[in-house]
Protein backbone atom coordinates (compact mmCIF):
# COMPACT_ATOMS: atom_id res chain seq x y z
CA UNK A 1 0.00 0.00 0.00
CA UNK A 2 1.35 3.42 -0.86
CA UNK A 3 2.08 6.11 1.69
CA UNK A 4 -0.12 9.17 1.22
CA UNK A 5 1.72 12.42 1.84
CA UNK A 6 0.11 15.84 1.67
CA UNK A 7 2.23 18.96 1.06
CA UNK A 8 0.66 22.28 2.08
CA UNK A 9 2.73 25.35 1.22
CA UNK A 10 1.89 28.57 -0.59
CA UNK A 11 5.30 28.71 -2.32
CA UNK A 12 5.32 26.57 -5.49
CA UNK A 13 9.14 26.38 -5.41
CA UNK A 14 9.09 24.84 -1.97
CA UNK A 15 6.34 22.40 -2.93
CA UNK A 16 8.42 21.37 -5.95
CA UNK A 17 11.52 20.95 -3.81
CA UNK A 18 9.65 18.81 -1.30
CA UNK A 19 8.30 16.72 -4.16
CA UNK A 20 11.79 16.26 -5.61
CA UNK A 21 12.98 15.22 -2.17
CA UNK A 22 10.15 12.83 -1.43
CA UNK A 23 10.49 11.18 -4.82
CA UNK A 24 13.37 9.37 -3.17
CA UNK A 25 10.85 7.59 -0.92
CA UNK A 26 9.46 4.31 -2.10
CA UNK A 27 5.70 4.04 -2.70
CA UNK A 28 4.93 7.63 -1.87
CA UNK A 29 1.68 9.08 -3.20
CA UNK A 30 2.05 12.86 -3.13
CA UNK A 31 -0.76 15.39 -2.91
CA UNK A 32 -0.35 19.13 -2.65
CA UNK A 33 -2.18 22.38 -2.10
CA UNK A 34 -1.26 26.01 -1.48
CA UNK A 35 -3.38 27.07 1.50
CA UNK A 36 -4.46 25.94 4.93
CA UNK A 37 -8.19 25.76 4.27
CA UNK A 38 -7.80 23.45 1.28
CA UNK A 39 -5.10 21.55 3.17
CA UNK A 40 -7.54 20.80 5.96
CA UNK A 41 -10.31 19.73 3.56
CA UNK A 42 -7.90 17.56 1.55
CA UNK A 43 -6.61 15.96 4.73
CA UNK A 44 -10.15 15.00 5.68
CA UNK A 45 -10.79 13.41 2.31
CA UNK A 46 -7.53 11.58 1.57
CA UNK A 47 -6.56 10.84 5.19
CA UNK A 48 -2.83 11.12 4.60
CA UNK A 49 -0.23 9.25 6.60
CA UNK A 50 1.86 12.41 6.75
CA UNK A 51 1.36 16.12 6.20
CA UNK A 52 4.13 18.61 5.51
CA UNK A 53 2.65 21.89 6.57
CA UNK A 54 3.84 25.43 6.13
CA UNK A 55 2.79 27.84 8.90
CA UNK A 56 2.39 31.24 7.30
CA UNK A 57 -0.06 30.99 4.43
CA UNK A 58 -2.69 33.35 3.09
CA UNK A 59 -6.29 32.49 3.79
CA UNK A 60 -8.63 31.19 6.38
CA UNK A 61 -6.32 28.85 8.33
CA UNK A 62 -2.63 28.94 9.05
CA UNK A 63 -0.43 25.89 9.63
CA UNK A 64 -0.81 25.95 13.41
CA UNK A 65 -4.57 25.87 13.09
CA UNK A 66 -4.58 23.09 10.50
CA UNK A 67 -2.31 21.04 12.76
CA UNK A 68 -4.60 21.69 15.71
CA UNK A 69 -7.65 20.56 13.74
CA UNK A 70 -5.90 17.41 12.50
CA UNK A 71 -4.80 16.44 15.97
CA UNK A 72 -8.31 16.99 17.30
CA UNK A 73 -9.92 14.81 14.63
CA UNK A 74 -10.17 11.13 15.64
CA UNK A 75 -10.43 10.13 11.97
CA UNK A 76 -6.93 11.52 11.45
CA UNK A 77 -5.36 10.10 14.59
CA UNK A 78 -2.79 8.19 12.51
CA UNK A 79 -1.71 11.30 10.56
CA UNK A 80 1.72 12.66 11.40
CA UNK A 81 2.34 16.37 10.96
CA UNK A 82 5.63 18.07 10.17
CA UNK A 83 5.54 21.85 10.43
CA UNK A 84 7.96 23.24 7.89
CA UNK A 85 8.34 26.95 8.36
CA UNK A 86 10.59 29.97 8.20
CA UNK A 87 9.46 30.91 11.71
CA UNK A 88 12.38 29.89 13.88
CA UNK A 89 11.63 31.75 17.11
CA UNK A 90 11.35 29.76 20.34
CA UNK A 91 7.79 31.07 20.77
CA UNK A 92 6.85 29.60 17.40
CA UNK A 93 8.35 26.22 18.29
CA UNK A 94 6.43 26.35 21.56
CA UNK A 95 3.25 27.02 19.63
CA UNK A 96 4.09 24.05 17.40
CA UNK A 97 4.35 21.86 20.50
CA UNK A 98 1.12 23.31 21.79
CA UNK A 99 -0.72 22.21 18.65
CA UNK A 100 0.99 18.79 18.96
CA UNK A 101 2.97 18.72 15.74
CA UNK A 102 5.14 15.62 15.41
CA UNK A 103 8.18 17.50 14.09
CA UNK A 104 9.13 21.13 13.58
CA UNK A 105 11.62 21.90 10.82
CA UNK A 106 12.75 25.39 9.85
CA UNK A 107 13.37 26.69 6.35
CA UNK A 108 15.81 26.60 4.68
CA UNK A 109 15.81 22.88 5.43
CA UNK A 110 18.15 20.06 4.57
CA UNK A 111 16.34 17.62 2.24
CA UNK A 112 18.22 14.74 3.87
CA UNK A 113 17.10 15.85 7.30
CA UNK A 114 13.56 16.05 5.98
CA UNK A 115 13.77 12.51 4.58
CA UNK A 116 15.17 11.21 7.86
CA UNK A 117 12.34 12.88 9.77
CA UNK A 118 9.76 11.44 7.37
CA UNK A 119 11.31 7.96 7.73
CA UNK A 120 11.25 8.21 11.50
CA UNK A 121 7.67 9.39 11.68
CA UNK A 122 6.46 6.76 9.25
CA UNK A 123 8.29 4.07 11.21
CA UNK A 124 10.67 3.20 8.41
CA UNK A 125 14.27 2.25 9.16
CA UNK A 126 17.00 2.62 6.61
CA UNK B 1 31.17 32.31 -22.94
CA UNK B 2 28.21 29.99 -23.18
CA UNK B 3 25.10 29.87 -21.14
CA UNK B 4 23.93 26.33 -20.92
CA UNK B 5 20.22 25.56 -20.89
CA UNK B 6 18.85 23.83 -17.83
CA UNK B 7 19.06 20.12 -18.55
CA UNK B 8 15.89 18.58 -17.26
CA UNK B 9 17.83 15.51 -16.16
CA UNK B 10 19.61 17.51 -13.49
CA UNK B 11 17.08 18.02 -10.69
CA UNK B 12 19.00 20.90 -9.10
CA UNK B 13 19.13 22.91 -12.32
CA UNK B 14 15.52 22.06 -13.06
CA UNK B 15 14.66 23.36 -9.63
CA UNK B 16 16.67 26.55 -10.07
CA UNK B 17 14.84 27.16 -13.33
CA UNK B 18 11.54 27.05 -11.48
CA UNK B 19 12.56 29.68 -8.95
CA UNK B 20 11.09 33.10 -9.70
CA UNK B 21 14.22 34.95 -8.56
CA UNK B 22 17.06 35.47 -11.05
CA UNK B 23 19.94 33.14 -10.16
CA UNK B 24 23.33 32.72 -11.85
CA UNK B 25 26.03 30.12 -11.14
CA UNK B 26 29.67 30.91 -11.94
CA UNK B 27 32.63 28.60 -12.31
CA UNK B 28 35.64 29.46 -10.09
CA UNK B 29 37.24 30.99 -13.22
CA UNK B 30 34.35 33.46 -13.47
CA UNK B 31 32.47 31.97 -16.40
CA UNK B 32 28.69 31.67 -16.27
CA UNK B 33 27.94 27.97 -15.80
CA UNK B 34 24.21 28.36 -15.53
CA UNK B 35 21.60 31.12 -15.54
CA UNK B 36 18.04 30.29 -14.66
CA UNK B 37 15.04 31.35 -16.70
CA UNK B 38 14.39 34.47 -14.58
CA UNK B 39 18.00 35.64 -15.03
CA UNK B 40 17.81 35.23 -18.78
CA UNK B 41 14.69 37.37 -18.87
CA UNK B 42 16.39 40.48 -17.45
CA UNK B 43 16.37 42.93 -20.40
CA UNK B 44 19.94 44.23 -20.14
CA UNK B 45 21.32 40.68 -20.47
CA UNK B 46 23.63 41.11 -17.49
CA UNK B 47 24.79 37.51 -17.70
CA UNK B 48 26.77 38.51 -20.80
CA UNK B 49 28.52 41.48 -19.27
CA UNK B 50 28.91 40.46 -15.61
CA UNK B 51 31.83 38.02 -16.08
CA UNK B 52 34.02 40.85 -17.41
CA UNK B 53 33.36 43.12 -14.43
CA UNK B 54 36.59 43.14 -12.33
CA UNK B 55 34.70 43.53 -9.05
CA UNK B 56 32.51 40.52 -9.82
CA UNK B 57 35.53 38.51 -11.00
CA UNK B 58 37.42 39.17 -7.76
CA UNK B 59 34.42 38.27 -5.65
CA UNK B 60 33.90 34.99 -7.47
CA UNK B 61 37.56 34.13 -6.99
CA UNK B 62 37.44 34.97 -3.26
CA UNK B 63 34.28 32.93 -2.69
CA UNK B 64 35.70 29.98 -4.66
CA UNK B 65 38.82 30.07 -2.49
CA UNK B 66 36.66 29.99 0.62
CA UNK B 67 37.45 33.56 1.60
CA UNK B 68 33.78 34.59 1.70
CA UNK B 69 32.45 34.84 5.23
CA UNK B 70 28.96 36.11 4.65
CA UNK B 71 26.56 37.14 1.92
CA UNK B 72 27.91 40.00 -0.22
CA UNK B 73 25.90 42.54 -2.18
CA UNK B 74 27.31 44.48 -5.12
CA UNK B 75 25.48 47.23 -7.00
CA UNK B 76 26.28 47.57 -10.69
CA UNK B 77 24.83 49.37 -13.70
CA UNK B 78 24.43 47.52 -16.99
CA UNK B 79 23.97 49.16 -20.38
CA UNK B 80 20.88 48.30 -22.35
CA UNK B 81 19.00 49.74 -25.31
CA UNK B 82 16.80 51.66 -22.90
CA UNK B 83 19.78 53.09 -21.00
CA UNK B 84 21.52 52.05 -17.80
CA UNK B 85 19.84 49.31 -15.75
CA UNK B 86 20.75 49.42 -12.07
CA UNK B 87 21.19 45.91 -10.64
CA UNK B 88 22.04 44.38 -7.30
CA UNK B 89 24.09 41.18 -7.21
CA UNK B 90 23.81 39.11 -4.03
CA UNK B 91 26.43 36.39 -3.63
CA UNK B 92 26.07 33.30 -1.45
CA UNK B 93 29.01 33.14 0.96
CA UNK B 94 30.08 29.63 0.00
CA UNK B 95 30.24 27.76 -3.31
CA UNK B 96 27.42 25.34 -4.15
CA UNK B 97 28.76 22.12 -5.67
CA UNK B 98 31.91 24.03 -6.67
CA UNK B 99 29.97 26.88 -8.26
CA UNK B 100 29.48 30.40 -6.99
CA UNK B 101 25.81 31.36 -6.71
CA UNK B 102 24.48 34.85 -7.25
CA UNK B 103 20.98 36.31 -7.10
CA UNK B 104 20.23 39.23 -9.37
CA UNK B 105 17.63 41.91 -8.70
CA UNK B 106 16.82 45.21 -10.35
CA UNK B 107 17.64 48.08 -8.04
CA UNK B 108 15.28 50.95 -7.52
CA UNK B 109 17.00 54.31 -7.98
CA UNK B 110 15.32 57.61 -7.25
CA UNK B 111 16.48 60.14 -9.78
CA UNK B 112 16.15 63.90 -9.54
CA UNK B 113 16.58 65.66 -12.88
CA UNK B 114 19.38 68.18 -12.72
CA UNK B 115 18.85 71.71 -14.08
CA UNK B 116 20.29 72.17 -17.58
CA UNK B 117 23.05 74.58 -16.52
CA UNK B 118 24.36 72.12 -13.96
CA UNK B 119 24.72 69.24 -16.35
CA UNK B 120 28.27 70.09 -17.34
CA UNK B 121 29.67 70.35 -13.81
CA UNK B 122 29.58 67.54 -11.28
CA UNK B 123 27.08 68.30 -8.55
CA UNK B 124 28.35 68.39 -4.99
CA UNK B 125 27.38 65.39 -2.90
CA UNK B 126 23.98 66.02 -1.32
CA UNK B 127 23.87 66.23 2.46
CA UNK B 128 22.61 63.04 4.10
CA UNK B 129 18.84 63.22 4.32
CA UNK B 130 17.11 61.82 7.38
CA UNK B 131 13.82 60.06 7.10
CA UNK B 132 10.91 61.15 9.26
CA UNK B 133 11.28 57.95 11.21
CA UNK B 134 14.93 58.68 11.93
CA UNK B 135 14.01 62.15 13.12
CA UNK B 136 11.32 60.67 15.33
CA UNK B 137 13.74 58.13 16.77
CA UNK B 138 16.12 60.95 17.62
CA UNK B 139 13.31 62.90 19.22
CA UNK B 140 12.35 59.89 21.29
CA UNK B 141 15.94 59.45 22.41
CA UNK B 142 16.02 63.10 23.38
CA UNK B 143 12.76 63.13 25.30
CA UNK B 144 12.56 59.70 26.90
CA UNK B 145 15.48 60.42 29.24
CA UNK B 146 13.98 63.60 30.73
CA UNK B 147 10.56 61.93 30.95
CA UNK B 148 11.98 58.96 32.84
CA UNK B 149 13.86 61.35 35.15
CA UNK B 150 10.67 63.27 35.83
CA UNK B 151 8.75 60.06 36.55
CA UNK B 152 11.51 58.92 38.86
CA UNK B 153 11.57 62.29 40.67
CA UNK B 154 7.81 62.06 41.17
CA UNK B 155 8.18 58.57 42.62
CA UNK B 156 10.79 59.92 45.03
CA UNK B 157 8.22 62.43 46.21
CA UNK B 158 5.99 59.43 47.03
CA UNK B 159 3.25 60.62 44.75
CA UNK B 160 0.63 58.03 43.89
CA UNK B 161 0.32 56.79 40.32
CA UNK B 162 -2.96 58.64 39.91
CA UNK B 163 -1.52 61.95 41.09
CA UNK B 164 -2.08 64.57 38.35
CA UNK B 165 1.67 65.07 37.90
CA UNK B 166 2.30 61.33 37.50
CA UNK B 167 -0.63 61.05 35.11
CA UNK B 168 0.67 64.00 33.10
CA UNK B 169 4.03 62.26 32.63
CA UNK B 170 2.25 59.08 31.66
CA UNK B 171 0.14 60.94 29.11
CA UNK B 172 3.23 62.63 27.68
CA UNK B 173 4.92 59.28 27.28
CA UNK B 174 1.86 57.81 25.57
CA UNK B 175 1.60 60.78 23.23
CA UNK B 176 5.25 60.44 22.26
CA UNK B 177 4.75 56.77 21.62
CA UNK B 178 1.71 57.54 19.53
CA UNK B 179 3.51 60.22 17.57
CA UNK B 180 6.23 57.70 16.83
CA UNK B 181 3.65 55.27 15.46
CA UNK B 182 2.03 58.06 13.48
CA UNK B 183 5.32 59.00 11.84
CA UNK B 184 6.02 55.32 11.33
CA UNK B 185 2.85 54.61 9.38
CA UNK B 186 2.89 57.71 7.22
CA UNK B 187 6.66 57.67 6.81
CA UNK B 188 8.67 56.55 3.83
CA UNK B 189 9.92 53.22 5.10
CA UNK B 190 7.08 51.35 6.75
CA UNK B 191 7.95 47.86 7.91
CA UNK B 192 5.04 45.59 8.61
CA UNK B 193 6.66 42.35 9.77
CA UNK B 194 4.99 39.00 10.27
CA UNK B 195 3.97 38.77 13.91
CA UNK B 196 1.22 36.23 14.47
CA UNK B 197 -1.75 37.74 16.27
CA UNK B 198 -4.84 36.17 17.74
CA UNK B 199 -7.19 39.12 17.80
CA UNK B 200 -9.52 38.25 20.70
CA UNK B 201 -6.50 37.81 22.98
CA UNK B 202 -5.10 41.13 21.86
CA UNK B 203 -8.41 42.95 22.33
CA UNK B 204 -8.79 41.44 25.80
CA UNK B 205 -5.31 42.74 26.72
CA UNK B 206 -6.13 46.20 25.44
CA UNK B 207 -9.42 46.26 27.34
CA UNK B 208 -7.50 45.44 30.50
CA UNK B 209 -5.03 48.20 29.78
CA UNK B 210 -7.88 50.62 29.23
CA UNK B 211 -9.75 49.43 32.32
CA UNK B 212 -8.80 52.44 34.49
CA UNK B 213 -10.02 54.85 31.82
CA UNK B 214 -13.18 52.76 31.32
CA UNK B 215 -13.86 52.61 35.08
CA UNK B 216 -13.42 56.35 35.40
CA UNK B 217 -16.08 56.95 32.76
CA UNK B 218 -18.40 54.16 33.91
CA UNK B 219 -17.88 52.12 30.76
CA UNK B 220 -17.72 48.36 30.36
CA UNK B 221 -16.74 46.06 27.50
CA UNK B 222 -18.64 43.14 26.04
CA UNK B 223 -16.61 40.78 23.86
CA UNK B 224 -18.52 38.48 21.53
CA UNK B 225 -17.49 35.88 18.99
CA UNK B 226 -16.11 32.40 18.71
CA UNK B 227 -12.42 32.44 19.49
CA UNK B 228 -11.69 28.86 18.43
CA UNK B 229 -12.28 29.15 14.68
CA UNK B 230 -11.05 32.68 14.18
CA UNK B 231 -8.06 32.84 11.87
CA UNK B 232 -4.91 34.61 13.05
CA UNK B 233 -3.66 37.82 11.53
CA UNK B 234 -0.05 38.39 10.45
CA UNK B 235 1.62 41.79 10.44
CA UNK B 236 2.92 44.35 12.88
CA UNK B 237 1.72 43.56 16.37
CA UNK B 238 2.64 47.04 17.52
CA UNK B 239 0.66 48.78 14.78
CA UNK B 240 -2.43 46.56 14.91
CA UNK B 241 -2.45 47.00 18.65
CA UNK B 242 -2.22 50.74 18.12
CA UNK B 243 -5.19 50.69 15.71
CA UNK B 244 -7.36 48.71 18.13
CA UNK B 245 -6.26 50.84 21.04
CA UNK B 246 -7.27 54.02 19.21
CA UNK B 247 -10.69 52.63 18.27
CA UNK B 248 -11.43 51.30 21.75
CA UNK B 249 -10.21 54.47 23.45
CA UNK B 250 -12.40 56.45 21.10
CA UNK B 251 -15.34 54.24 22.02
CA UNK B 252 -14.78 54.80 25.74
CA UNK B 253 -14.38 58.53 25.38
CA UNK B 254 -17.67 58.75 23.49
CA UNK B 255 -19.57 56.20 25.51
CA UNK B 256 -21.63 58.75 27.36
CA UNK B 257 -21.79 59.40 31.07
CA UNK B 258 -24.01 57.24 33.25
CA UNK B 259 -26.17 59.43 35.44
CA UNK B 260 -26.78 56.83 38.15
CA UNK B 261 -24.60 54.20 39.74
CA UNK B 262 -26.80 51.42 38.28
CA UNK B 263 -26.21 52.54 34.73
CA UNK B 264 -23.26 51.58 32.61
CA UNK B 265 -22.09 52.69 29.21
CA UNK B 266 -21.27 49.60 27.17
CA UNK B 267 -18.90 49.06 24.27
CA UNK B 268 -19.43 45.84 22.37
CA UNK B 269 -16.62 44.20 20.41
CA UNK B 270 -17.69 41.40 18.10
CA UNK B 271 -15.40 39.17 16.05
CA UNK B 272 -16.18 37.02 13.09
CA UNK B 273 -14.45 35.85 9.95
CA UNK B 274 -15.76 36.34 6.42
CA UNK B 275 -13.87 34.89 3.49
CA UNK B 276 -10.23 35.78 3.93
CA UNK B 277 -10.93 38.61 6.34
CA UNK B 278 -11.38 38.94 10.05
CA UNK B 279 -14.04 41.49 10.97
CA UNK B 280 -13.93 43.29 14.27
CA UNK B 281 -16.99 45.35 14.98
CA UNK B 282 -16.81 47.94 17.74
CA UNK B 283 -20.09 49.49 18.67
CA UNK B 284 -21.13 51.80 21.44
CA UNK B 285 -24.29 50.55 23.00
CA UNK B 286 -24.67 53.74 25.01
CA UNK B 287 -25.73 54.12 28.62
CA UNK B 288 -27.78 51.13 29.58
CA UNK B 289 -29.82 50.40 32.65
CA UNK B 290 -29.61 46.64 32.84
CA UNK B 291 -31.03 44.22 30.26
CA UNK B 292 -32.81 46.43 27.73
CA UNK B 293 -29.59 47.08 25.90
CA UNK B 294 -30.59 47.66 22.29
CA UNK B 295 -33.50 49.96 23.11
CA UNK B 296 -31.08 52.47 24.52
CA UNK B 297 -28.38 51.96 22.00
CA UNK B 298 -27.09 55.03 20.28
CA UNK B 299 -24.02 55.47 18.17
CA UNK B 300 -21.22 57.38 19.67
CA UNK B 301 -18.56 57.00 17.05
CA UNK B 302 -18.09 60.03 14.92
CA UNK B 303 -17.23 59.50 11.25
CA UNK B 304 -13.75 60.78 10.60
CA UNK B 305 -14.87 63.19 7.88
CA UNK B 306 -16.99 65.14 10.35
CA UNK B 307 -15.12 68.19 11.68
CA UNK B 308 -14.20 67.90 15.32
CA UNK B 309 -15.67 70.36 17.73
CA UNK B 310 -13.38 72.59 19.77
CA UNK B 311 -14.35 70.84 22.99
CA UNK B 312 -13.18 67.44 21.77
CA UNK B 313 -9.92 65.81 22.66
CA UNK B 314 -7.37 66.52 19.94
CA UNK B 315 -6.40 62.84 19.94
CA UNK B 316 -9.60 61.92 18.11
CA UNK B 317 -8.47 63.76 15.04
CA UNK B 318 -5.50 61.47 14.76
CA UNK B 319 -6.81 58.19 16.11
CA UNK B 320 -9.24 56.94 13.51
CA UNK B 321 -7.32 58.06 10.40
CA UNK B 322 -4.27 56.47 12.00
CA UNK B 323 -6.17 53.23 12.52
CA UNK B 324 -7.40 53.43 8.95
CA UNK B 325 -3.87 53.83 7.63
CA UNK B 326 -2.58 50.94 9.74
CA UNK B 327 -5.29 48.66 8.38
CA UNK B 328 -4.52 49.82 4.84
CA UNK B 329 -0.88 48.92 5.37
CA UNK B 330 -2.04 45.44 6.32
CA UNK B 331 -4.29 45.16 3.28
CA UNK B 332 -7.46 45.86 5.26
CA UNK B 333 -9.69 48.84 5.91
CA UNK B 334 -11.71 50.68 8.49
CA UNK B 335 -15.38 51.27 7.80
CA UNK B 336 -17.99 53.41 9.45
CA UNK B 337 -21.55 52.27 9.21
CA UNK B 338 -24.26 54.23 10.80
CA UNK B 339 -27.71 55.52 10.99
CA UNK B 340 -28.55 58.58 13.07
CA UNK B 341 -27.93 57.63 16.64
CA UNK B 342 -26.29 54.31 15.83
CA UNK B 343 -22.87 54.32 14.32
CA UNK B 344 -20.27 51.64 14.58
CA UNK B 345 -16.75 51.02 13.40
CA UNK B 346 -15.72 47.90 11.54
CA UNK B 347 -12.13 46.82 11.16
CA UNK B 348 -11.45 44.43 8.30
CA UNK B 349 -8.09 42.68 8.39
CA UNK B 350 -6.92 40.04 5.91
CA UNK B 351 -6.26 36.74 7.62
CA UNK B 352 -3.25 34.55 7.16
CA UNK B 353 0.16 35.66 6.01
CA UNK B 354 0.91 37.75 2.99
CA UNK B 355 3.08 36.19 0.30
CA UNK B 356 6.68 36.82 1.34
CA UNK B 357 9.68 37.70 -0.80
CA UNK B 358 11.83 34.62 -0.34
CA UNK B 359 14.75 35.40 -2.59
CA UNK B 360 17.39 34.98 0.12
CA UNK B 361 15.70 31.87 1.43
CA UNK B 362 15.55 30.43 -2.11
CA UNK B 363 19.27 30.86 -2.47
CA UNK B 364 20.03 29.21 0.85
CA UNK B 365 17.55 26.44 0.09
CA UNK B 366 19.16 25.76 -3.28
CA UNK B 367 22.53 25.61 -1.51
CA UNK B 368 21.27 23.04 1.00
CA UNK B 369 19.67 21.00 -1.77
CA UNK B 370 22.92 20.98 -3.70
CA UNK B 371 24.81 19.82 -0.61
CA UNK B 372 22.44 16.89 -0.13
CA UNK B 373 21.96 16.06 -3.78
CA UNK B 374 24.57 13.33 -4.20
CA UNK B 375 23.38 11.52 -1.08
CA UNK B 376 19.78 11.82 -2.22
CA UNK B 377 20.64 10.29 -5.57
CA UNK B 378 22.67 7.55 -3.89
CA UNK B 379 19.72 6.85 -1.65
CA UNK B 380 17.29 6.30 -4.47
CA UNK B 381 19.71 4.30 -6.67
CA UNK B 382 18.74 0.62 -6.73
CA UNK B 383 21.20 -1.48 -4.80
CA UNK B 384 23.12 -4.07 -6.81
CA UNK B 385 22.53 -7.68 -5.74
CA UNK B 386 25.26 -9.08 -3.57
Amino acid sequence: MSTRILIVDDHPDIRKLIQLTLEHLEDAELHETDNGGDGWRLAQSIKPHLILLDVMMPGELDGFQVCQKIKADPALSHTKVILLTARAQQTDRALGEQVQCDAYLTKAFSPLKLLETVDTLLGRCR
Amino acid sequence: MTVSPAPSSNPLLALLDLISSALVLFTPEGRVAFANRAAKKIPARPILSLPSDPQIKNLIRDISLGAGQRQVEVDIDVNSDEGMVPLRCTFAPRPIAGLVAMALTERLVLQTPAPADELSTPAPAPPPRMSLQQIMDLLEDELMGPLDSTASALRDLNLLDDHPAALAVQVLRERLDRLSDLIGIFGDDVLIGDDRMVMPDMVRDICQELAPLARASGTGFVLEGDKVDLPPVYGSQRLIRRALMECLRNAIEHAGKPSTIDEKALVRVRFHSAGHHLLINIRNLGVLPGVALERYAHGLFRPVEEPASAAEEPTLRIGLPMSHRILQLHGGRLRYDGTPGEIDVRLEIPTGARHQDTQQLDLLQAQLYAQDLSRLIARSRPRSPT
